[in-house]
This record gives structure tokens, sequence and C-alpha cells, in this order.
């Protein structure tokens, strides 16, 4: 980022392909579409490299990232109210079943047509459990378990402190216990 | 403990912290302690640790590959035609008219302050300006003394010859 504040464009690039995929998971995980998210992906680099001259490294690079990213969403929401709820459910969201059936299914063709339909159900019920979230929990839900943070980066991140992020994902934890109870005990 | 113990709502809040290793030894240790005597701590530990794994099934989705390059693309277009608060002389003007507007704040303040002070406050000088009539016939008033020795002065017929003829003689 140093390099990015001194000019280096190309140092932009190597950030932008290093935070694109993990950015654009969470977003299309948060608003419910590939499309917003490489929108909301991609609004997040432009304020880094708007910022990028007031920079200073007093903490980690990602978690400023994604400290923008989660205002980000933050406001995205707010902004489109109740609307964005809707988008959340897959089977009312076009570009989320695209996503679901092309990229959620990788290995999908080594599959036989049963388990792949078991599969399919579960990858739904899943992303329902996880719209049944908040978007504070469900945000706090995928740093921790996309990006491996700690609670300590993901209260930065999130502007909370540890002992917030502790609660809030033990709620979060506890609500997909509770959602996902019929798959877990299959 | 016995198995049958109902395990309490901060242990059960912790189960998921302990998943993640993010307790202190005291709490670890105490919920260890739950665990090794508890079956359903045990058996609810499990499954919040198996649901867990459940989000292993939530998409994770790979920008396009031309992603980065119309990133860099728009970002530099976007500081061209727009974003010229990121310039130099934008920056500097910020700077400079905030130093000025706190310059001028001061000189406002230390104006008002000194017309404020000057008009209302006293000064130890301001009762000396006051008696400076009695001051500069102090001497007389002392030598006086009192009303009464006046009025005996008055009362000597030999004091009021004397004057009399003093002023004659001026």
């Amino acid at each position: 980022m140093l390099r990015v504040k001194n000019g280096d464009d190309d140092a932009f690039s190597t950030l932008v392909r290093t935070y694109q995929d993990r950015l654009v998971s969470i977003f299309t995980n948060m608003v419910g579409d590939q499309e917003s998210a490489e929108d909301l992906a991609q609004e997040v680099f432009l304020r880094v490299y708007r910022a990028r001259n007031g920079y200073e490294p007093t903490a980690k690079f990602s978690t400023w990232v994604f400290r923008i990213a989660n205002n980000l969403a933050s406001n995205t929401r707010r902004t489109k109210g109740r609307r964005k709820e809707v988008q959340l459910r897959p089977a009312d969201s076009g570009s989320v079943s695209q996503v679901s059936g092309e990229q959620m299914l990788p290995e999908k063709s080594a599959l036989m047509p049963t388990r792949q339909a078991a599969r399919t159900e579960l990858q739904q019920r899943v992303w329902d459990a996880m719209s049944e979230l908040n978007e504070r929990q469900r945000m706090a839900i995928l740093l921790h378990r996309f990006e491996d943070m700690s609670y300590a980066d993901i209260g930065a991140a999130m502007e909370l402190s540890t002992e917030a992020v502790k609660s809030l994902l033990s709620r979060a934890r506890e609500n997909l216990r509770v959602s996902l109870e019929n798959y877990v005990q299959r | 403990m016995s198995q049958f113990h109902r395990i309490s709502v901060t242990d059960r809040s912790n189960f998921a912290a302990y998943l993640d290793g993010e307790l202190v030894d005291d709490e670890t240790r105490r919920i260890e302690g739950v665990l090794a005597e508890n079956a359903v701590a045990r058996t609810d530990l499990e499954q919040l640790s198996r649901t867990y794994e459940l989000l292993d099934e939530l998409p994770r989705v790979n920008a396009p590959k031309d992603f980065a390059a119309e990133t860099v693309k728009t970002a530099r277009l976007a500081e061209q035609t727009t974003d010229f608060t990121q310039t130099r002389w934008y920056r500097t003007s910020v700077e400079a008219l905030r130093l000025s507007g706190w310059t001028l704040g001061l000189v406002v303040a230390a104006c008002l302050g000194y017309a404020v002070t000057s008009r209302w406050v006293p000064r130890p000088s301001d009762p000396l300006v006051d008696e400076l009539p009695l001051i500069d016939n102090l001497d007389k008033y002392q030598e006086i003394h009192d009303f009464e020795f006046l009025q005996r002065m008055a009362g000597s017929a030999i004091l009021m010859e004397r004057i009399r003829s003093e002023a004659a003689n001026e």
C-alpha cells in the first residue's frame, strides 16, 4: 500500500488481484448477487485508491480493507432497505441461482444425481440460514469463516470491541445451529 | 457435576469462542471441565462445530478475469475526472484555509478579550484616579484635623481680625 501511496499503479493492480476474490465472495454472501458484489468490491478498491495519500500503516491493511467493505455493505443495506433483504433469498434471485448452479458446485460432475440434489438442497438451506442472520452477524461470520480473522481483527474491521464480537458470533452460530439442526443430525 | 447438570448461559455463550480458541485460559479450563462432565454440553459443542463446517457450502466466488484491470482503469479515470480532492493544490489550499481560519479566530478572540477586559474589568489604578482631588489636598485636610477645630477657630475674634487685615493688605 505504501507503494500505491507513492503512485505505483502496478502495486495497486497487485493489491486488487490479492483481495478481489475475497471481497467478491463476501459481498456475494452479503447482498445476494454476484453483479452487485463485484460493483461493491470495485467501490472498495476505488475508496482505497482515493484514500491512498492519507494512508498511514497504523493497522493491518486487510483490516482496513474489510472495514471499508463493512461500511459499504451497511450503507448499501440502509440505502436499499428491505428490497435488498428480499434479494438475499436465492429462490427470488436469478443471480444467486447462477452462483449456486455454476460456482457453488465446482465438482458437481463427479456426484451422482441424487447426491447432487441433496447437496444443492443443503447449499440452499445453508444460504437460507445465513440470510436469516442480521447483517452484522452475517458479516462477522463471513470474516471469521472466509478470512480466518481473529475476534480482535473482526472487531477492528467492524468497529466493535472483542467482547462484542464474541457475543455476536456466539449468537450467530447458535442461530445457525438452530436453523440447520436437521442437516447436522443427518 | 452430573451429566444432567444444566449448562449455564455463560458457558453456552462461550462454546463458540472455545471452538475458535478465543477464550482466556481460565475460561478455557472452565469449559473443558464442563465438557468433561456433561454429555449434553459435549453434544451441543459437537453440533455447533458441525454446523459451522456446513458454511463451507457457501459460495466462494471469483471475480472476472478483467476485474483488476478494469478497476485500475476506473480508479485512474475517476481521479482524472472528478477527484480533485486528492490533488496537491487542493490539499495545500485546504490546509492554508484551515490555518488562516485559526489565525483569524485567534485575532478576533484576542480583540474581543481586550475590549471586554478594558471596558468591564476594574484596574488597580482606577480608585487612585477617582480619588485624585482628595489626594491632591490630603496635606491640607490633615492639617485641619476635624470640624470642631474649624468651629473653634471661627469663634476666635483675634484670628478673624488677623484674616481681615491680611486680606486688606493684599
